[in-house]
């Protein structure tokens, strides 16, 4: 799967754990970004990412995301 | 409004954590209680003076939300908390001085940090205006001491007694008791499960917060604590539905379990308050199922 791959099905997960169809994500995203993205929502988002790839996070990576770029970075090392 | 020390632990705990520097953004905006601040700073100032830094404070408290969060993947995963025995937890968390410090700490800073605790501790002031002299204050895990130290500044008991079964709360207890509090009261905190108080001594005030969650059967405290109260007793109890903590083993999945539970037990509710976490609504809350925290008068 190619980076951009990536980010086309991450943003479908996007989209369904927030309720948003219009999200689309990238390198910068960040929490920030989305208004209900909060740590509660994280550990939802996690679950479907993982779910959605079928990888595994460590807790330190989940903890540690400074932005969905490195969440890909992740996600392709794993797959 | 907020104090430098308040103002530098939001900033430091932000640069370690992006989702909680979005949370404490907004956290001032739900803030404007100056006996709140006055509080909070006073908190600060004792851990600082116990050699914690603003920053040691913040890593404390990123860590008991990452915590958290660890629990609540375990939660979302296999739909239950990670343990159901006191037994698995005792271990672990109650005899381990580390995690214990990690743990008040955090839980002291949540009840200011956290938007729900913060309720509580409000609520909770309101409901003591109508309970304030008395024989015995009972506190059942006073912990951080957050709520033992305003019932001693706040009311005029002729004892406060707080118990715990964990060495470390205890002594933990103890300290900030004895710094935080103004008068010459008779306190007693000791290591004490709450099942071998003797049932021939009824208490004025009995305070249980955040206990319920922690024991195997949450039916029986609640008959021992209608042995240990008669009619005039101010009885406060908190609880929480879907919140994962490394050290809730019993879980209540929706208020309606909790709420039968007292009816079971005789325990008529007086006042109640239902704070979902986050500022959710109660509808996403219960959707998401997030952590919704109750807290009772009866």
């Amino acid at each position: 799967m190619s980076r951009e791959e990536v980010y086309e099905a991450l943003s479908e997960v996007f989209q369904d754990v927030f309720d948003d169809e219009d999200i689309r994500v990238s390198d910068a995203t960040t929490a920030a970004d989305i208004e209900d993205w909060d740590s509660l929502e994280h550990i939802n988002l996690i679950v479907a990412v993982e779910k959605k790839f079928n990888i595994k996070f460590n807790m330190g990576e989940v903890n540690t995301f400074k932005n969905v770029g490195e969440m890909v970075d992740i996600i392709l090392t794993r797959m | 409004m907020s104090t430098k020390q308040i103002d530098a632990l939001i900033k430091c705990i932000g640069e370690k954590s992006l989702l909680q520097k979005k949370y404490c953004e907004n956290f001032l905006e739900g803030y404007g209680d100056t006996e709140e601040e006055e509080t909070f700073d006073a908190l600060l100032s004792y851990y600082i003076q116990q050699d914690e830094t603003i920053e040691s404070l913040a890593q404390l408290y990123v860590d008991f939300i990452n915590d958290l969060m660890e629990e609540r993947y375990f939660f979302v995963q296999n739909g239950c908390y990670r343990y159901s025995k006191i037994e698995e937890v005792d271990k672990k968390i109650y005899q381990n001085p580390k995690y214990m410090k990690m743990y008040m700490i955090g839980l002291a800073l949540s009840t200011y940090l956290l938007t729900s605790h913060r309720e509580y501790m409000r609520w909770f002031k309101l409901q003591v205006a109508n309970y304030r002299t008395g024989n015995v204050w009972l506190e059942v895990g006073p912990g951080h001491g957050e709520y033992f130290i305003w019932a001693i500044n706040n009311t005029d008991y002729q004892k406060y007694y707080g118990i715990d079964i964990s060495e470390t709360a205890v002594k933990m207890s103890k300290e900030i008791v004895s710094a935080q509090v103004e008068s010459d009261k008779q306190v007693l905190i000791e290591k004490k499960d709450f099942f071998d108080l003797p049932v021939d001594v009824t208490y004025d005030a009995i305070v249980v917060g955040e206990v319920i969650e922690h024991v195997e059967q949450p039916q029986l405290f609640l008959k021992k604590i209608m042995e240990l109260s008669n009619e005039h007793t101010f009885i406060y109890i908190t609880t929480v539905v879907n919140c994962p903590q490394k050290d809730h083993i019993y879980l209540f999945s929706n208020i309606s379990e909790i709420e039968q539970m007292f009816i079971d037990t005789g325990l008529e509710v007086v006042d109640k308050l239902y704070v979902p976490t986050n500022n959710y609504s109660m509808k996403k809350a219960v959707k998401k199922k997030v952590a919704i925290n109750v807290a009772y008068i009866f």
